[in-house]
């Protein structure tokens, strides 16, 4: 990866972005629906993967090379890059999907409902999971461990609740935040779940616990997106001033063991969405703009 | 779904006429036959308090935060904004007092802006056995994301169904004078109900609001 700030797709308004083709490429959603790529190098347009049309969910397993699209009444739907059919097709679930998952490994993909419904698929199989229930409020953000037998929802009642993928068990419902979480990871070894929000903060969680380990302040905005590097060490964050997403933020990059800042950069409205590239050099970044940032990790 | 809730709210109002229909059929009306038009409401009115509806949802939102103060004052002196008191009663269905309820409210200021680091604008109230409740406040504010005044309530009650709901204000410049024709204005409002009067009077060379929100729960 060469070392350089760049802005690829500055005609784009692009989200939910990944690294994909081994870093070669980054792919996202654009607002059109379509599965979009370009050379994270040159900036050139690979060929777009067709989609159903009004399709507004999109989520990426670990290589890239396998995403989920969902947000269709036909149902969600398992796609390769490079394959212009869909490698699975799910049944329609009953209400509006608001969020899609889709674990490291590929395995299990997770989908939340306008009303309040959270559905759990086997991947191969195609069956649902038994039944996981979120809080009064709705999914705000949901994760997936990366073997993807464990599913964290991030309720507006402000809970975190740990289920069970394989078995459909409440592992835990964890009451510390007094505000809502909006982005939420898991470390790529599994051992913890990291969760950020309106409280600014970076919470880090211990996943055979589910105790709180510890919080990490610094960002100067409510936090709507977060990244962690392949090997853990690092952290990307950025969100969105609360009078206005039109207004200027920081991207902050730091350790994630010591919390010290390695790279502060601005960004001239709200952070949408940051992925890692796989060699954890660098990492891309889209705002409410267009385009998608790719920045050195520093 | 818009068309479903239309359709409810049909069927609702059907079911008031048919209340009234009833009365008529038993003689409650019968018996005065010379009854004005005030006492045909009145008595109407008092069929609807009988049988209030449940108060209609809405969303949570994104910035509700646990563990609110008890305190029905959540204008500080000095604050920027059109004083506002909102005040009603929490009822089941039948219309009769809920007891022990939790009245969870929480808006942005004046200025668009929820307090999301301390609990200004927010609080948890326990109306208790009377189960009314009224809090001094400010007229919201108005920001982008979601261009029509409103504050947000949680009401939970032993044996009851908790209700997640907002309150709208029909004299919101959103609703253009017209709450009736552009509550459904950008999907923002989920009920017709939900978008009240405001009383808008003078108290010391200052114009003052006021507005009643009664809640109706359903039971578990």
């Amino acid at each position: 990866m060469p070392g350089k700030d760049r802005v690829l797709a500055p005609d784009q308004r692009v989200r939910q972005i990944c690294f994909i083709a081994r870093g070669e490429l980054v792919a996202g959603l654009a607002a059109d629906g379509r599965v979009l790529a370009w050379n994270a190098t040159t900036g050139q347009q690979a060929p777009a993967v067709p989609t159903e049309a009004g399709t507004r969910l999109l989520s990426f397993a670990g290589d890239g090379q396998v995403f989920a699209t969902g947000g269709v009444p036909s149902g969600p739907r398992l796609r390769r890059f490079g394959s212009e059919a869909p490698a699975r097709e799910f049944p329609a679930l009953a209400g509006e999907a608001s969020r899609l998952v889709l674990s490291a490994d590929g395995s299990t993909l997770a989908l939340s409902s306008r009303d309040k419904a959270v559905r759990v698929l086997d991947v191969s199989t195609g069956r649902l999971r038994p039944a996981v229930r979120g809080g009064i409020g709705g999914t705000m953000a949901m994760a997936l461990s990366p073997d993807g037998r464990t599913l964290v929802l991030a309720d507006a009642d402000t809970n975190l609740r740990a289920w069970s993928t394989r078995e459909g068990e409440l592992l835990r419902v964890m009451e510390d935040l007094p505000v809502s979480t909006f982005a939420a990871a898991f470390s790529p070894d599994g051992k913890t779940f990291v969760s950020a929000g309106v409280d600014r903060k970076v919470s880090f969680w211990d996943t055979r616990t589910w105790k709180l380990q510890r919080q990490m302040e610094g960002q100067p905005e409510m936090i709507a997106a977060l990244a962690l590097s392949p090997d853990g060490r690092f952290l990307v964050t950025g969100g969105f001033d609360d009078i206005s997403s039109r207004n200027p933020v920081s991207i902050l990059v730091r350790a994630a063991g010591s919390g010290a800042v390695v790279r502060r950069i601005p960004s001239p409205s709200a952070i949408v969405d940051a992925a890692f590239s796989p060699d954890g050099t660098c990492f891309a970044t889209t705002n409410r703009g267009q385009g998608i940032s790719i920045w050195d990790a520093g | 779904m818009r068309r479903i809730k239309e359709v409810r709210m049909k069927l609702r109002r059907l079911s008031r006429r048919e209340m009234l229909e009833n009365c008529i059929v038993r003689g409650a009306l019968v018996a005065s036959a010379a009854m004005t038009e005030t006492q045909l409401l009145g008595f109407w009115q008092q069929a609807e308090q009988a049988a209030p509806r449940p108060t209609p949802e809405e969303v949570l939102g994104p910035f509700f935060k646990k563990n609110a103060p008890n305190t029905p004052t959540l204008r500080a002196a000095g604050d920027p904004g059109i004083p506002l008191k909102v005040a009603g009663r929490i009822v089941n269905t039948k219309g009769e007092a809920v007891p022990d309820a939790q009245v969870d409210i929480w808006q942005a200021d004046h200025h668009g802006r929820y307090d999301v680091q301390g609990y200004r604008y927010r609080a948890k109230l326990k109306p208790g056995a009377a189960s009314r409740y009224e809090v001094e406040t400010v007229m919201p504010g108005h920001y982008s994301d979601r261009p029509a005044q409103h504050i947000h309530y949680l009401i939970s009650a032993p044996g009851h169904k908790t209700l997640i709901t907002q309150l709208y204000f029909a004299t919101d410049p959103y609703f253009e004078g017209d709450p009736d024709r552009n509550y459904t204005k950008g999907g923002m409002v989920s009920h017709r109900d939900l978008v009240r009067p405001v009383l808008l009077y003078e108290q010391p060379g200052t114009p003052r609001t006021a507005v009643q929100f009664d809640i109706c729960l359903e039971r578990a």
